[in-house]
């Protein structure tokens, strides 16, 4: 299934920015392709800064609509220090005149360009039991120009920049927040049942949030790119909920919190307005 | 409750309580006597639960009141993706019950609110090398108590050096790196850990482009030292040349250089000017380490 997303190859090239203490942690070559050196970045020399506005630019242009743009300074201390940035860019010469304005390429700008970004970052508790690497990641950012442009890079970017970025960090437990509208959830639920940690979180900018973890496998990494109907590790739903019912969330948030077991076992589906997620809750588990 | 040594904010530990705000993963994998100072139950905040809801928005009030006159103040969502989620959040409180007036009407706390009100905190992010953890967030309203005269009998010079020092013991961390501005006054907190390695001098990475990023081990020594311990004396190089942070070429002269292979680092507290300070750098020797 890999062919199906060879073309993007063809148009973008692998990045990575990486502290050179984090690099030894990574994988360098995801899926067996090799980032060309000259493509792996250290986040604090002062020649890579244009590419590091480019960056900030292509976030700001997909969540600044949501409200979460990410301050470079929260890139900085948030992302790039503790973790690292994989993506996936266009040389400056291939992106048309239209998109490089709206990127805000300067004109005399001959290096990449980036269309998508998959960030990582540690989790403390993936240093249990005295590992030395951690096994725990948050998915901290995906995110590609598609979602905002979809003419500029080929389609299909946001799945392989997820399977490849999943393959960089050595990650076994992924965590991670999305919102219960966002298109992204699709994808993520392409990788296998999401196990939810918070269904309503306060505590995030947009309450409508949810916090997952899930244990990845090789099955999980294929079907990001085979996207199933049904992924062959999540249970059938015995749930559908309803992401614009507040109450409903509320409602799964308290039966998170009292001990069931609840996950995101496929796509969601739309009818006129109504956005539904299927889910699959188990009773709690006996202390 | 007392440090086993002296500080210099020890009556702050008869007004204050500990807090942490952490998931029940990352919880077992933090240290919650801190120098032996216990951190009740009670005071434990679970990120992942509604009940926090009222607690988290006032630590995001408290970093507003902190960093918003400065033009930082850190998004909500940045909170919780990238401090409680990842990592932890430590720091002292107030219990609402006994908050001062002038307080309580600063944080609009609601009137039914029985928990705890925090004064100050320490964000911190672990790194994929254990024991090593990013500085986020140190936040204190030790400087809004001066500005707005909240409590005139009571003094909160020293808790900002207080909490760091205590959530990096509650935190285990062994080697710390952060990153703050060359003209930042928490150079002075930050300086009273010891040396401080000097990893960039100019930043484009960050909003700031005169963001410093800066290291060091944390020992008890260190951090005994950080807390105002006279017991702890840190040796520290001579200082080779004092920077003006506002010397954007300086600056970026001292970042090429580092790139080149030399190494510097930031051997004490910065001298005040008039219209600003002057921080002092030095070569990297053993003595900073």
């Amino acid at each position: 299934m890999i062919n199906h997303y060879l073309p993007i190859l063809r148009e973008c090239e692998p990045f990575l920015i990486a502290h050179h203490d984090v690099r030894p942690q990574l994988n360098l070559a995801p899926g067996g392709m090799p980032i060309p050196p000259d493509n792996v970045l250290h986040p604090q020399h002062m020649a890579n800064g244009r590419f590091l506005e480019l960056l900030a630019r292509l976030d700001g242009l997909t969540f600044g609509p949501f409200g979460m743009h990410m301050p470079s300074w929260v890139f900085y201390d948030c992302a790039v220090m503790p973790g690292a940035v994989f993506g996936l860019a266009m040389r400056a010469e291939r992106v048309p005149e239209w998109a490089r304005e709206s990127l805000g390429v300067p004109a005399d700008y001959l290096g990449l360009v980036p269309m998508a970004q998959f960030i990582a970052i540690p989790v403390l508790s993936g240093f249990a039991s005295g590992a030395t690497v951690p096994t725990t990641w948050l998915m901290y950012t995906l995110e590609t120009i598609n979602e905002i442009s979809p003419g500029i890079a080929p389609h299909g970017l946001i799945e392989f920049t997820l399977w490849m970025g999943l393959q960089v960090f050595p990650i076994q437990e992924l965590q991670g927040t999305v919102q219960w509208r966002s298109p992204k959830l699709a994808t993520l639920a392409h990788l296998g049942p999401l196990e939810l940690l918070t269904a309503w979180t306060p505590a995030h900018s947009l309450p409508r949030t949810l916090t997952f973890k899930m244990h990845l496998r090789d099955l999980h990494l294929q079907s990001v790119l085979l996207a199933p109907r049904a992924h062959p590790d999540a249970p059938p739903p015995n749930a559908l909920i309803d992401v614009d019912d507040e109450g409903a969330l509320r409602q799964l948030q308290r039966d998170i919190e009292a001990g069931h077991r609840i996950q995101v076992v496929g796509q969601p589906t739309s009818v006129g307005c109504h956005v539904r997620v299927p889910i699959f809750r188990a009773a709690p588990t006996a202390a | 409750m007392v440090l086993p040594f002296p500080i210099k904010g020890d009556h702050l530990l008869r007004e204050l309580v500990p807090y942490v705000v952490a998931t029940p993963a990352n919880l077992p994998l933090l240290e919650l006597q801190p120098f032996g100072l216990p951190t009740p139950s009670a005071h434990v905040i679970d990120p992942l639960r509604l009940e926090s809801a009222v607690f988290l928005d006032l630590l995001h009030k408290l970093d507003g009141l902190t960093f918003g006159p400065e033009g930082m103040p850190m998004p909500k969502w940045v909170f919780y993706d990238c401090s409680e989620l990842p990592g932890a959040i430590y720091g002292l409180a107030r219990p609402a019950a006994t908050v001062w007036p002038k307080v309580r009407s600063l944080f609009q706390i609601p009137a039914d609110y029985a928990g705890l009100v925090p004064v100050s905190m320490y964000v911190a992010i672990p790194m994929p090398q254990p024991g090593m953890w990013f500085g986020h967030n140190l936040s204190s309203l030790a400087p809004v108590f001066r500005r707005l005269d909240l409590v005139p009998d009571l003094d909160l010079a020293g808790l900002g050096s207080l909490t760091k020092g205590l959530a990096l013991k509650c935190f285990r961390v062994q080697q710390f790196w952060g990153a703050t501005q060359w003209q930042s006054k928490a150079l002075y907190i930050h300086a009273k850990f010891g040396p401080l390695a000097l990893q960039t001098a100019y930043t484009p990475a960050h909003s700031e482009h005169e963001t410093l990023t800066y290291g060091f081990r944390c020992t008890d020594g260190a951090l005994r030292a950080s807390m105002g311990d006279p017991g702890v004396q840190i040796a520290r190089p001579p200082v080779d040349a004092w920077i003006d942070g506002r010397d954007v070429v300086r600056l970026k002269e001292l970042q090429a250089q580092m790139e080149r292979g030399e190494a510097w680092c930031i051997p004490q507290a910065p001298r005040p000017q008039a219209d600003g300070m002057l921080v002092p750098i030095a070569r990297w020797t053993t003595a900073c380490s």
